[in-house]
């Protein structure tokens, strides 16, 4: 009968695409990560519960690099940097958060308290020597993006010339990649137009620039510059500086490993994808379905050199390893 | 006795972990990427927990939720228009599912993608999620009746009857 029979497809309907919704596979990780969010969560609101002085002192560090941004009277929200930091904080999982913020205090900082000092363990400052702080600060809004950029810069070197040079370099370097960033955030917002979005309803992508000091001892200078976009977006461009400060000369693999880097690397590498690789969850490519996985390292392979003087290489998200498995890093012990 | 924002703050934290695979189902429902999806929901999580001060009571904890992952997957959708991506391992699925006739099927994922957000949005939460409709009408922010003719429209669109469908669906 025809009654019954469109109830029944109604139901047919609904029960096919529900038992489709059910059957979406819930990742391993995902757990995890919801966890990860939410610890960041706490500690940013047990952060700004605490504020008080410690956030006046932000302020004024801030309006003293205010001076170098673009606009120049930009009136630096410390909320907003705050969160920048955090954000950066919740794209690697917390990685070196402690130094992220001793960073952020800027040079002063590490003398000043002893809280702060004891925040930045593993980071050898010796005497008055060379710093990596926030040399420019910049908070841009227009009706496409919201960039808010901390770039670093070297205080301090013996060898001025040196600290000249790679200040200069990360500039450039930031500059370009943000530009990039700002026209393809332009080309987002003008594609969301055409498909019949309004401008009332268009949110501001967010462009992100951060730096992590790696190591900073007499012999060696590294510290990483991060560039990320917005939320969902697996876009981070990663930038390393490695630097042998008795020289004054860039560091390579080469110099750090000898000649025969790659052949010390590759191995070291390997089994730690096999170690990885046992972990629950986690994948490496492996050559099927037509994806290559990790045979060698690149000879322009991104590295920097942790506390204990290792190198540590870098492939970027899905280079070696499906998207969610992140960036992925190997320490070499020579 | 209005709720402290400790008590707030803990219902929330409770429904994320509670309701983390629904969010992730919700969310792969319009990204289809697992990658996406699972920012989405950390986003989802991260913000809805920092901004634990714009709900009133616990009870609002879990709408709260869905209205910030409903926002964060339109504005992740209308960013990739251009790029739609189709998780292979779901096509894969689809041409080994026993389920139904595969025309048939694929007619209705054609039917369910081109809903619009608000609502395939009541659709999942109606029919695979069980919400009542003045839940969903909280976190659409809408009021009841614009929710009900997203319903009926929403199953006109998968070609199910009004009258057998919605008897059958709403016993």
């Amino acid at each position: 009968m025809p009654v019954s029979n469109e109830r029944d497809k109604g139901v047919c309907v609904l029960e096919t695409l529900r038992k489709e919704y059910e059957s979406i596979e819930i990742p391993a990780q995902l757990s995890l990560r919801v966890s990860r969010a939410m610890r960041q969560a706490e500690e940013e609101l047990r952060l700004e519960e605490e504020k008080g002085s410690k956030g006046e002192e932000m302020i004024s560090k801030g309006e003293e690099t205010i001076s170098a941004t673009e606009k120049g009277k930009e009136k630096m929200r410390e909320e907003s940097i705050r969160e920048t930091r955090k954000r950066y904080k919740k794209v690697w999982g917390g990685v070196a958060a402690a130094l992220a913020l001793a960073v952020l205090g800027l040079g002063a900082g590490v003398n000043a308290s002893p809280a702060f000092a004891a925040s930045v363990d593993g980071i050898p400052v010796i005497g008055d020597l060379a710093r990596v702080l926030t040399i420019k600060s910049v908070h841009e809004e227009t009706d496409a993006y919201v960039a808010d950029l901390e770039i670093p810069g070297i205080e301090g070197l013996e060898n001025e010339e040196l600290q000249e040079e790679i200040n200069r370099l990360v500039s450039e370097q930031v500059d370009a990649a943000v530009e990039e960033s700002k026209v393809m955030m332009e080309e987002y917002k003008e594609a969301y137009l055409a498909t019949g979005g309004t401008e009332e309803d268009y949110i501001p992508r967010e462009i992100f620039v951060d730096y992590e000091v790696k190591c900073i001892s007499k012999d060696v200078l590294s510290f990483a510059v991060y560039q990320t976009e917005s939320i969902a977006s697996a876009y981070t461009e990663l930038f390393y500086y490695n630097y042998d400060l008795n020289t004054s000369q860039a560091l390579s693999l080469e110099d750090l490993l000898g000649p025969d880097y790659m052949e010390i690397a590759n191995p070291q590498i390997a089994e730690e994808i096999a170690l990885r690789s046992q972990i629950e969850g986690n994948m490496y490519f492996d050559g099927s379905e037509g994806v290559e996985g990790f045979s060698t390292i690149r000879s322009d392979q991104p590295f920097y050199v942790n506390e204990a003087g290792n190198a540590v290489i870098v492939f970027e998200k899905y280079e070696i390893a499906p998207g969610y498995m992140g960036i992925q890093e190997f320490e070499i012990i020579k | 006795m209005p709720a402290t924002k400790q008590e707030i703050y803990r219902a929330l934290t409770a429904c994320i972990e509670e309701n983390q695979q629904g969010l992730y189902r919700m969310a792969y429902s319009y990204v289809h990427s697992p990658e996406t999806a699972m920012d989405l929901v950390q986003e989802t999580a991260y913000r809805a927990l920092k901004s634990h001060g714009e709900i009133a009571d616990p009870s609002q904890a879990r709408p709260w939720l869905y209205k910030v992952l409903i926002r964060l997957c339109v504005d992740e959708l209308r960013r990739n228009k251009r790029l739609e991506v189709t998780d292979p391992a779901q096509l894969k699925e689809e041409s080994e599912d026993p389920l139904a006739g595969r025309a048939e099927l694929m007619d209705l994922r054609e039917a369910m993608e081109r809903l619009d957000p608000s609502t395939k949005a009541v659709i999942i939460l109606r029919y695979f999620e069980d919400r009542q409709l003045s839940e969903i009408a909280e976190l659409l922010e809408e009021n009841l009746s614009t929710v009900k003719s997203r319903l009926y429209r929403g199953l006109s669109a998968l070609h199910t009857e009004m009258e057998g469908g919605v008897f059958a669906c709403e016993q």
